[in-house]
């Protein structure tokens, strides 16, 4: 492993970083190790939420909040909201003026960020997104909350960042979520006073947090449990399909006799799998070791040690991935583990969207999952780089994110 | 009368052992890296653990787990 492959942040200064795919993937498995990221919001923004969880209460919520991704759930998602919110995103786009080459000029990341915040505000049960202005400032206003959540990777002040939160926050909860915790107290109550089934309500987090509410919990944890999911279902999702385009484009660029291939959707799927290889939902992943633990490898980890379990290189291993390992290959193939490698993590904190995200879970294999969804319909519409205008990296975090990357449809 | 047979693709199951959790009687979360391995058969007699075992289905996050009801006749 390659220095340079490690990383130089505050967020995990100190600690043994661990790069071996194996010991990360023992360590994600483990009951000998708890969540320990978060410093700066687990006591606030994210406080007693599902990712912060462990043991019991983890198990609880768990049963809770699982019945939104049952291969029923997901495929619901697809049919009923993804589908129907990409084609609403790209009418609304064929609606904008055109340029002087006759296409639609747009940003790629704002675009993206529309289709899948309707999305998981759909889940979640935040209502009234149908206004693109309404949806742009939840837009805004979830971003905010995410910078805060993941404070610990900010390269500004943090003060600042978890200012910021705290306010979109407040905004969302005054003019999204409150209305729509309300509307669904309503549904909860009559549904209970009339003695009908769970089937007459929504199927939604809030919902489904009020029909199991535990008297121990806040009045404040709905809220905070609706701004996590909606960080995690929106902002890993929409950066991973950003970075597939662009990865694709480059691919394309070396290869132009594929690029028919955007049509395929077996291609896409491939592709998308290699693009979130190769994409990181954190830049390191934290576990705090609640006993004395030898790994397989033989490597000690003290009980009460943070480490630092870097995905990235785990999945850029040559022996597991190949020679090419560090390149895109969308014709690569993996033996044994999936495809993405650590892309969702592992063990009690894996990301519960997985299905959702690869299309993949039992009886829906063939499915299409969100990203090369996403990436099938933008092609369809005549998706282009912009010739003109560059990407622009976003400088302010440690993550490998996009603030705007120019595109031109010519197809909408 | 029933019965669930159970069976868990391991190369799919990402350890997260809530099955284990739910359903401790029929799902075994053990090994480094640990791993589900499971029961056969549940029996529709027991009715509680029949439930929690389709509710594990439900939740699995990576559809590993798979369950085939089969019903008895007579008895």
């Amino acid at each position: 492993m390659t220095h340079s492959m490690l990383l130089d942040a505050p967020a995990v200064a100190g600690l043994a970083q661990l790069t071996d795919f194996g010991e990360i993937d023992e360590i994600l498995r483990s009951r000998k190790f708890v969540q320990g990221a978060y410093e700066g919001s687990k006591d606030n923004l994210m406080r007693d939420t599902l990712t912060l969880l462990d043991g019991p209460r983890h198990l609880q919520r768990r049963r809770i909040l699982g019945k939104l991704f049952s291969g029923d759930a997901m495929l619901g998602y697809r049919e009923q909201h993804l589908m129907p919110v990409v084609e609403r995103t790209l009418a609304e786009l064929a609606a904008l003026d055109r340029g002087a080459d006759g296409a639609v000029h747009t940003d790629l990341v704002a675009l993206i960020q529309r289709c899948l915040y309707r999305v998981g505000a759909a889940i979640t049960g935040i209502d009234g997104l149908e206004d693109p202005d309404v949806a742009d400032r939840f837009i805004d206003q979830v971003q905010a909350i995410a910078a805060g959540c993941t404070v610990d990777w900010a390269r500004e002040d943090p003060d600042v960042v978890m200012e910021r939160a705290f306010a979109a926050r407040a905004e969302f909860e005054r003019t999204l979520y409150t209305p729509s915790l309300e509307r669904r107290r309503e549904l909860v109550a009559r549904a209970q006073e009339e003695g009908v089934g769970p089937d007459a309500t929504p199927k939604d987090m809030i919902t489904l947090l009020l029909l199991n509410w535990d008297p121990s919990w806040d009045d404040e944890l709905p809220l905070r449990e609706v701004s996590v999911f909606l960080v995690g279902s929106t902002q890993t999702t929409a950066g991973s399909l950003v970075l597939l385009v662009l990865r694709l484009e480059e691919w394309f660029n070396r290869h132009p006799d594929q690029r028919q291939l955007v049509a395929d959707g077996d291609f896409l799927r491939r592709a998308a799998f290699e693009s979130l290889r190769m994409t990181v939902a954190a830049p390191a992943r934290i576990r705090l070791a609640t006993e004395d633990v030898t790994l397989a490898s033989g490597r000690q980890i003290k009980a009460g040690e943070r480490v630092a379990l870097l995905f990235l290189p785990a999945n850029m291993e040559v022996e597991r991935f190949g020679p090419d390992a560090g390149e895109f290959n969308p014709w690569r193939e993996v033996d044994g583990k999936t495809s993405w490698g650590h892309a969702f993590g592992g063990g009690a904190h894996a990301c519960l969207g997985r299905p959702m995200v690869t299309g993949m879970r039992s009886g829906t294999d063939d499915a299409e999952g969100t990203v090369a969804g996403l990436a099938r319909m933008f092609y369809a519409a005549g998706m282009e780089l912009s010739r003109a205008d560059l990407p622009i990296p976003d400088q302010r975090t440690f993550y490998s994110t996009y603030v705007n990357v120019p595109v031109r449809f010519t197809g909408v | 009368m029933g019965r669930l047979n159970v069976t868990v693709m391991i190369d799919r199951c990402e350890g997260c052992g809530l099955c284990a959790d739910v359903a401790p009687e029929a799902f075994v979360f053990d090994g480094a890296p640990p791993v589900v391995v499971s029961l056969p058969t549940i029996e529709s007699s027991d009715a509680d653990l029949w439930e929690r075992v389709l509710e594990v289905q439900t939740l699995c996050p990576t559809g590993a787990v798979t369950i085939a009801e089969e019903a008895q006749v007579g008895g």
